[in-house]
């Protein structure tokens, strides 16, 4: 029988998911230019315009010094450096800013604008797991085989945090690759026969196979 | 309250009758100088003249907008080539471009006297004064001004072009709240094993800009979840992943600091913190900084109290090209107030544009002899990167190192007490790529591990087409092979994706033998095939909507999930 005070807690977490969305959808305006670019006239001259054309009127409208309402920035063509997935749709001043000039932010890699949400633990190439338009990370089974751990039957579509406990803030290493780190309770409820009182605590691959946990081999 | 209307009717009188006694004082003839306004901001405009065009604090400026009247106001700051002013009514909103005109004392445009002794501002000119009193500084009266002469004293090679226009401070700036909203949904189910798992998932980032008008910012990261265990009901759960306080740290401002719950940004190594961080950037470039907080424990609640932690770092750089930096960083923690971890973060980064680059950091934890199970000093975690790339190939050499430190704070699942003290896992890897035609990439793959008790390795061998079968497509054929712990395997995927014009698709196939090692030979192979499908709709809107599905077979067995993500960025 279900528990109603469960039952009124998942309705609760359900109408709080809700409320994000609700409230992101609110917050938030339709992008035009100005939001787009994020730039208003009282804003000044934030960016560096040394390298600029000569022409102010093909970014600027004259009387207000605002930017055109159809104003766009071939990156590619201006720059060299093409903007890939939501990078395209970014607000100019999220990378040209105060902070300093942008050359030395893009050498850093992706780290160099965006927060190491990882703590610095897996390396400086982002784009191995995550994509440029969502950031949602893609292709972990595939990345599995490179470790000694490849996923096999049911590990490969298992949720990250069932095995990296810390995958929600970022924390995937170091991981024991041991089965019991994981599978400590399916251990403890293993009692025919009892697996802790016969010592049998580790090495369960000598009788399980990786695919399904009730299928044991014996010799 | 009742005390402050009268004084600043005091001061406005006050002033209203020094400027023109100021301006009297400079004699009778005038010369008239027409500006515009280059920016505005309620109450204060900044206009294109300053200090070479011989304008003072003091002088009274009027304004002809195209919608009509004659609003006044007053120069209260001036730089060198712009100028601060206050307008009258405060209610009025010019916009940049105005139109203004100020008369000003003809005897400030005189050919300065030949053996007029220096002035002590002539002498020693006033270094560049911090963010809010710059202006303040260069308005002072100090004689005939030097027109087509000053050096442009403020320029620095990283500021605008159109350097007459005085930016605007961050604390000047519009308010402004920018971020993302997203949900993430994903359920798996194992029908032969009547399993099933799922996980729900929604959050914000959050970032606001100026909230206090001090031109500092606001962070706020957080989410609900909702995540079962196999076959379990587990409760939602919320996390405050960041809500943190930032000012600084900026060209304005040598400084930064933030107090919060923060990811450290001096060293991320360090991890976040509920607490202070300081730090501050040498005219060099270098940085010096510190943090003082609690630790959040690493896992979903984000548990705090426990770990207290004091961090300081340095970091040196070469030139302000910043093509080599040394960083240096340590953090000293305890565990309920008992002393724990002796860490030393270091780090190195070398980049050159058309070069070799190396990047590389390496966890260095000190053992003083009270530990329960190591001593001495471990290189507990590292990776570093070798590399070289250009438009039509690359090379990537990397090492990387794991060990569990041997800590109070819980920072891993319970490892068992031979594990912290034997495991060690390092592995050497190459990653090549070559572009043959403008639609052939080639790419390739090679590491090697060791750990405590084993050895092995993996390498990929692939190709990719793009714009081959079909326009704005791209196709990616790869075999594989991995040595790994408990399993060998060796296969071959093929994904297929193509872009549209507000969206995505892409389709993968894998096949591979999963070899396990010590089973008998009549059940170590399992051939597993894996097909994963998925769809992304990006909306002018700056919705983003990806829905997949995957099924994965394998030893007679079907497992699928299927998932979704949902966001918008504003």
């Amino acid at each position: 029988m279900k528990d109603p005070a469960r039952n009124i807690r998942r309705l609760a977490i359900v109408a709080a998911l809700a409320l994000w969305i609700v409230i992101g959808a609110c917050v938030s305006r339709r992008a035009d230019t100005a939001s787009q670019h994020r730039w208003w006239s009282g804003l000044g001259p934030v960016l560096p315009h040394d390298t600029f054309p000569a022409n102010c009127s093909l970014c600027h409208l004259g009387e207000k010094w605002g930017l055109r309402e159809h104003f766009t920035f071939d990156h590619a063509a201006r720059t060299g450096v093409k903007l890939e997935g939501a990078h395209d749709q970014a607000k100019c001043l999220r990378c040209h800013n105060d902070r300093g000039p942008v050359r030395l932010f893009q050498a850093k890699g992706c780290v160099g604008c965006h927060e190491d949400f990882h703590n610095g633990d897996l390396g400086k190439n982002c784009a191995e797991c995550h994509g440029e338009q969502d950031w949602r990370p893609v292709g972990m089974i595939e990345m599995h085989n490179r470790t000694r751990f490849p996923l096999t039957g049911v590990h490969a579509l298992t949720a990250c945090h069932r095995c990296h406990v810390g995958a929600r803030v970022g924390k995937f290493v170091p991981t024991d690759t041991e089965c019991v780190s994981c599978h400590r309770a399916d251990l403890a409820q293993a009692v025919n026969p009892n697996h802790v009182n016969l010592g049998w605590v580790d090495k369960c691959d000598r009788c399980h196979m990786p695919t399904r946990w009730q299928q044991a081999t014996t010799d | 309250m009742s005390y402050r209307i009268p004084t600043l009717f005091s001061l406005c009188a006050l002033a209203a009758l020094l400027a023109p006694a100021i301006r009297a004082d400079e004699g009778g003839a005038t010369e008239q100088l027409e500006l515009r306004i280059s920016s505005a901001n309620v109450e204060i405009v900044i206009v294109d003249r300053g200090e070479v065009d011989g304008l003072r604090v003091g002088d009274r400026v009027v304004f002809a907008p195209r919608s009509g009247g004659a609003p006044e106001g007053v120069v209260t700051a001036v730089n060198e080539k712009s100028a601060v002013i206050t307008l009258s009514d405060r209610s009025i909103l010019l916009e940049p471009g105005t139109k203004g005109s100020v008369e000003l004392p003809a005897s400030r445009f005189a050919p300065p006297t030949p053996d007029k002794p220096k002035t002590p501002a002539e002498a020693d000119p006033t270094p560049d004064q911090p963010e809010g009193a710059a202006g303040a500084a260069a308005g002072t009266e100090s004689g005939e001004p030097t027109r087509w002469k000053n050096p442009d004293k403020d320029y620095e090679p990283d500021m605008p072009l159109l350097a007459s226009l005085r930016p605007v401070k961050p604390r000047e700036r519009r308010r402004s709240l920018t971020g993302r909203v997203y949900m993430l949904f994903d359920h798996t189910n194992n029908p032969s094993s009547d399993t099933d798992d799922s996980f729900f998932r929604a959050g914000t980032d959050l970032l606001m800009e100026n909230p206090f008008d001090k031109g500092g910012a606001l962070n706020f990261n957080a989410e609900v979840g909702y995540l079962t265990d196999i076959n379990e009901d587990k409760e939602g759960d919320f996390l405050l992943r960041r809500l943190s306080y930032s000012r600084g740290g900026h060209r304005f401002s040598d400084t930064r600091w933030e107090v919060g719950r923060f990811l450290q940004h001096g060293i991320p190594e360090f991890g976040v913190v509920d607490g202070g961080e300081w730090a501050m950037r040498g005219g060099k470039g270098q940085r010096l900084g510190a943090s003082f907080g609690f630790m959040p424990e690493p896992f979903d609640d984000y548990a705090t109290g426990t770990d207290l932690q004091l961090a300081v770092y340095y970091e040196w750089i070469a030139d302000l090209r910043e093509e080599l930096t040394l960083t240096a960083g340590f953090q000293k923690t305890m565990h309920n107030g008992d002393l724990d971890r002796d860490l030393l973060i270091a780090k190195v980064r070398y980049y050159r544009p058309k070069g070799w680059n190396f990047t590389g950091s390496f966890w260095i934890d000190f053992y003083f002899g009270g530990d329960q199970l190591k001593s001495g000093v471990e290189l507990t975690q590292a990776w570093a990167s070798l590399s070289k790339s250009s438009h039509r190939g690359g090379v990537d050499f990397d090492y990387r190192r794991r060990a569990f430190a041997d800590i109070l704070r819980t920072e891993y699942l319970p490892p068992e007490p031979n594990e912290i003290a034997d495991n060690v896992y390092d592995r050497l890897g190459v990653d090549a790529w070559r572009m043959l035609s403008t639609k052939l990439r080639v790419r390739g793959h090679l590491s090697a591990y060791k750990d405590e008790e084993d050895t092995g390795g993996a390498a990929e061998l692939g190709f990719g087409l793009k714009n081959v079968l079909g326009k704005t497509s791209d196709f990616n054929a790869t075999a594989f092979a991995t040595q790994g712990q408990f399993t060998d395997v060796y296969g071959a995927r093929f994904a297929y994706g193509k872009s549209l014009h507000r969206g995505r698709w892409d389709l993968l196939y894998e096949i591979a033998n999963h070899h396990q090692i010590g089973f008998p030979p009549d059940v170590d192979d399992l051939i597993q095939h894996r097909l994963r499908a998925s769809a992304s709709v990006y909306w002018e809107s700056q919705w983003d909507l990806t829905v997949y599905g995957q099924g994965l077979s394998y030893d007679e067995e079907l497992s699928w999930s299927v998932g979704l993500t949902l966001q918008r960025r504003f």
